[in-house]
């Protein structure tokens, strides 16, 4: 019976891990921007990223809307920013716990002595296929 | 009770409440503040803005990088200086990637990146796989400095840009632009030439101190100005 338990809970961790994670096997490291939404996940996002873990000043927005039901997050709350400016390899704007599937902007900003648009994201699915997950 | 029937439960409920929430509507948000820091961008633009027109949060940074820049150098993390190497990872022959390449690249055969060795083309965009709407070109100067060449179509990608005034300190083509060396704790030193025009962005990366003096050959700012001159036209 403890076997049978212990192999459910790894089916369904590693199903959940499956359905949100992709290596980052391209060999195109660059900084991309991607959102998804992914209701397996619980994960309504946006995010700016660098595989090649290079750090850039980024500040991230994502809104995410399903049936009239529209709201937005960015990277203001997130630990560490400063007005939501995180130097960082990784800017993530979004939600977790909301379980599926609608439609994702993201809204990507890079700053040096000139503040950058990086223009948007968008996203009805997981879009694993799209700079990775994480 | 088991905990995987009990997160089971969970996320039926989950699913349960986002259903009953699905008839809700709501006002869409006014407040554009909470999808930009910078509302006065133009996509598709580039803006001129003093840094007291900025967001709070925005002219701190600027007033930071102009205190730093009359001393004559930024200072950045440690963490900057590994794309120094591990740009490498990121190379591909420019045959390989030229059918996707949305940026028009600058023709540089007027310019002495002519005889620099070239190293390959690093492609950037919002997608993977292409349209590929950025690419870096990576050169080695005579003396073994590394040169990276960056240009954005940033017109392609629905992308803004604002320059900070203050913040610039030089003209390339006629266009402000901002000329900052920056140096980590440990005293390993970049130099970073960034202008936009009404068309592209450029950044060209000098993994050296512009402004250190050597014998010989000076690769010094007014060579990297010129150099950002021919490569505008």
């Amino acid at each position: 019976m403890k076997l049978v338990v212990k192999t459910r809970r790894i089916i369904m961790f590693l199903s959940i891990i499956g359905a949100t994670s992709i290596f980052p096997g391209s060999n195109v490291f660059a900084l991309g921007i991607v959102s998804r939404s992914c209701a397996p996940a619980g994960a309504q996002e946006s995010i700016s990223v660098d595989w090649g873990f290079v750090p850039y000043a980024l500040w991230t927005a994502s809104s995410h809307y399903r049936n009239g039901f529209l709201h937005t997050i960015n990277t203001v709350a997130n630990a560490g920013a400063v007005g939501g400016w995180e130097y960082t390899w990784r800017s993530r704007a979004g939600h977790w716990g909301e379980f599926w599937y609608g439609q994702v902007v993201g809204y990507h900003y890079k700053r040096s002595g000139f503040v950058y648009f990086l223009g948007n994201s968008f996203a009805a699915d997981c879009n694993l296929a799209q700079w990775g997950a994480g | 009770m088991d905990k995987a029937i009990q997160y089971a439960v969970v996320v039926f409920l989950l699913s349960i409440v986002n259903v009953a929430l699905a008839g809700k509507t709501v006002n869409l948000p006014s407040d554009n503040s909470q999808w930009t820091p910078m509302p006065q961008m133009e996509i598709g633009k580039v803006k001129r803005l003093s840094k007291d027109q900025l967001s709070p949060d925005l002219k701190a940074f600027a007033e930071k990088q102009m205190a730093e820049s009359q001393r004559g150098y930024e200072i950045v993390p440690e963490e900057l200086f590994v794309y120094s190497s591990n740009y490498r990872n990121r190379l591909r022959l420019e045959d390989e990637v030229k059918s996707k390449l949305q940026v028009k690249l600058a023709d540089i055969n007027s310019t002495e990146l002519k005889e620099y060795v070239y190293e390959g083309i690093i492609p950037e965009g919002p997608r993977i796989d292409g349209p590929w709407t950025s690419a870096t070109r990576v050169f080695k100067r005579p003396d073994g400095v590394t040169l990276m060449l960056t240009e954005w179509d940033y017109i392609a990608d629905g992308g803004a840009i604002v320059a900070v005034s203050e913040l610039m300190n030089v003209t390339v083509a006629n266009v402000p632009a901002m000329l900052s060396v920056k140096k980590s704790p440990s005293g390993k030193t970049v130099t970073m030439l960034e202008w936009s025009t009404d068309k592209k962005s450029f950044t060209i990366t000098v993994w050296d101190d512009v402004d250190m003096k050597r014998k010989g050959r000076e690769y010094d700012r007014k060579w990297l100005l010129n150099l950002a001159n021919l490569i505008s036209i």
